[in-house]
């Protein structure tokens, strides 16, 4: 699913690392979500929204549903 | 948190010694099953209560790497157990394939010999393959 995630970490100056690291994920997991190859849970989704203070729906891009 | 431990395939050091104890186990299980065998085909044990308190041994050390790898499985984050899964699901497969096919060959004559080594090995490189295929993939 395609995402902004890069774009919102960019902004924050975060590394895949920190952000990793705040998710509680690995620094894979947050790569795989960034190049839309792998689609979060929904707590996931939910941290990665508390973490950017942006709706999961403004991270996420809803029209790229199979 | 950061140390040394981790990688980018753990988010935390605990992940890091999780799948350290799978190897640690997985090398002490299998040291074990190769010990026991070259002592019972060497006849280095001495009757049936020796030979089974080796078995039991090998055994045991197995029920030890299966509580590693749950504890493995059960720490990971998202991703390595979907990973993970997709790999047990070609293993169990793979597993379930070749054994009921070998027994057709039995049934029908075609092999006398018994798989009980070659179908477990299969299963482990059919394991290790999806894992690094599926590695791959999200990378």
């Amino acid at each position: 699913m395609k995402n902004r995630l890069k774009v919102l970490r960019a902004e924050r100056d975060l590394t895949q690392r920190e952000l990793a690291e705040a998710l509680g994920v690995s620094r894979q997991t947050v790569n795989a979500i960034e190049t839309g190859k792998f689609d979060p849970s929904l707590p996931l989704a939910f941290k990665l929204s508390k973490t950017f203070n942006r709706a999961i729906e403004d991270i996420f891009d809803p029209h790229d549903l199979d | 948190m950061t140390d040394h431990q981790s990688n980018k395939w753990t988010s935390t050091s605990e992940d890091g010694r999780n799948q350290l104890g799978i190897v640690v186990w997985s090398l002490i299980w299998v040291l074990s099953f190769l010990a026991a065998q070259v002592a019972i085909r060497a006849g280095w044990l001495e009757g049936d209560l020796q030979v089974a308190a080796a078995i039991g041994v090998v055994t045991g050390l197995g029920v030890l790497w299966i509580l590693s790898y749950r504890r493995f499985f059960r720490g990971a984050d998202e991703l390595m157990r979907a990973i993970q899964l997709e790999a047990l699901a070609w293993t169990v497969g793979i597993g379930f394939v070749a054994a009921f096919s070998y027994s057709l060959l039995e049934e029908a004559e075609m092999v006398t010999e018994s798989p009980t080594t070659a179908i477990p090995v299969a299963m482990v490189a059919t394991y290790i393959v999806a894992v690094i295929v599926g590695q791959r993939r999200f990378s």
